[in-house]
């Protein structure tokens, strides 16, 4: 059998981690949240400073407490209605409400920063509840992030790195960096394909594996593969926005 | 992590987010050696026998476009069409790699080589062939209408099957190629495509940067001949 043929499909997600966050166990639930939400923190981040004008220490503490409060201790992901709307969506508009919440709980604690307090309240309230260009980049950017380590991981443990040296040097770095992609000549002097055929099709079973990896880090927070499908035309809308 | 250290642009993600496997990313430079590498390739043919893919010397070089039982998509092969089969005149065969040549026993009188293309009887009367080059088919001396007829048939499999994972724009020229080494060289046609389709093909062929040379003047020796017919 063709090398470049065989087998390596990649691992199909069991169950998302939305079902996970959803699942009755607490630890399962809680190692299921954090695994999403560390992975979009910087999404978060994004959000806080850039549009909602937050100060970075302020934002910080924001996010711990968005994190550890609303979500882990109220289950909020739990409850979440993939129907009702996307999961970027929902997370948004959950951080926001808490955001607000927490401004107004300190206003009335702190008389005296009422002011700035009032202040910071009023630019969040104004705030677009829809993701923006800069937290949809930011969150492309973790998805992107995960799918190449998890392509790299699912090929080391396959023994077909010679599948992820292809990816990279003919797709990820020419996309990242700019760089010139391997040429065809020193392609096949370097991984040592006797035809066309073998390292056409080695080029793409390399892309249909990161094709997989990308869509099995969507499917933890997509309900099924058309909610995958149109994660992706989203997320490449929003980009060209 | 790689974009860890980086900073991509929405641009670079796009790109990232739209990788698909039936994508084509060769630039024209990687498919003008992907393309010689294919005609350097030897191929190896199957079971299935040419013949009624190869018509008559006698007929002429292209038939009038309607002719009856003739279909018309992209490499039609009369049998197939009177049989209703898809690839009625298809070929287990596949670009292989190249294998040293098989060495002789002690004392053993070793194999008589074989002109690429030329029969040879192998072991127990199993008619071998010695692999011939795609080049060698198309452009090498003599002219052989049943290998021409393999590289036709091959090309149009692979372009037609997603997996094949040869570009299509390679396989189209190979197809035109073979149509018109057969009827430049062998002055035999293998298609039934009607004239003016098959020289919008030829055309498209020609205006491809990276195809090479020789490949270029055979198509151009064609497109001549169209217009002599004309």
């Amino acid at each position: 059998m063709d090398p470049t043929q065989q087998d390596i499909a990649f691992p199909a997600t069991a169950w998302s981690l939305i079902g996970r966050a959803r699942s009755s166990t607490p630890a399962e639930r809680s190692a299921a949240l954090q695994a999403l939400l560390t992975r979009y923190l910087p999404a978060l981040r994004v959000r806080l400073i850039n549009e909602s004008r937050l100060k970075e220490h302020v934002a910080e503490d924001m996010l711990q407490g968005f994190v550890t409060h609303k979500i882990l201790e109220q289950d909020l992901i739990a409850h979440a209605d993939q129907a009702k709307g996307r999961f970027r969506t929902f997370v948004l508009t959950a951080l926001d409400r808490y955001v607000i919440d927490r401004i107004r709980y300190e206003t009335a604690a702190k008389r005296s920063q009422a002011q700035s307090s009032s202040d910071a309240l009023d630019t969040v309230a104004a705030i677009d509840p829809e993701p923006s260009r800069a937290f949809d980049l930011e969150w492309a950017r973790q998805l992107i992030d995960e799918a190449v380590g998890r392509m790299q991981a699912h090929c080391e443990k396959i023994g077909r790195l010679d599948l992820w040296e292809l990816f990279r040097c003919r797709v990820l770095e020419p996309a990242l960096e700019g760089a010139t992609p391997l040429p065809y000549h020193q392609l096949i002097e370097r991984f040592g394909f006797v035809s066309p055929t073998a390292a056409s099709n080695a080029l793409v079973t390399a892309k249909r594996t990161f094709e997989r990896s990308l869509r099995s880090v969507i499917a933890e927070y997509a309900d099924d593969e058309a909610e995958v499908d149109r994660e992706l035309i989203d997320l490449k809308l929003a980009l060209q926005k | 992590m790689h974009s860890k250290s980086n900073t991509p642009t929405s641009n670079a993600l796009t790109t990232l987010l739209s990788v698909s496997a039936s994508g084509d990313v060769w630039s024209d430079a990687d498919l003008s050696a992907l393309f010689r590498h294919q005609l350097q390739a030897p191929f190896e043919d199957g079971t299935h026998s040419l013949e009624g893919c190869v018509t008559d010397s006698a007929a002429p070089l292209f038939p009038s476009p309607g002719t009856p039982g003739e279909a018309s998509g992209i490499g039609d092969c009369p049998r197939a069409g009177r049989e209703g089969v898809l690839f009625g005149c298809g070929f287990l065969f596949q670009p292989v790699p190249r294998r040293p040549p098989p060495q002789p026993a002690r004392g053993q009188s070793p194999i008589p080589l074989a002109s690429p293309g030329v029969p040879v009887e192998g072991e127990k009367g199993r008619r071998k062939r010695h692999a011939p080059s795609l080049e060698h088919i198309l452009l090498g001396d003599g002219c052989n209408v049943e290998d021409l007829g393999r590289v036709k048939e091959w090309a149009k499999t692979a372009r037609n099957d997603a997996e094949s994972g040869l570009p299509s724009a390679v396989c189209h020229v190979l197809y035109y190629a073979a149509i018109a080494a057969a009827s430049v060289r062998c002055g035999r046609r293998l298609t039934s495509l009607p004239r003016a389709d098959l020289k919008q093909g030829f055309i498209w062929a020609l205006a491809q940067a990276w195809v090479p040379e020789s490949i270029r003047q055979l198509l151009a020796a064609m497109v001549v001949a169209i217009d002599k017919e004309n």
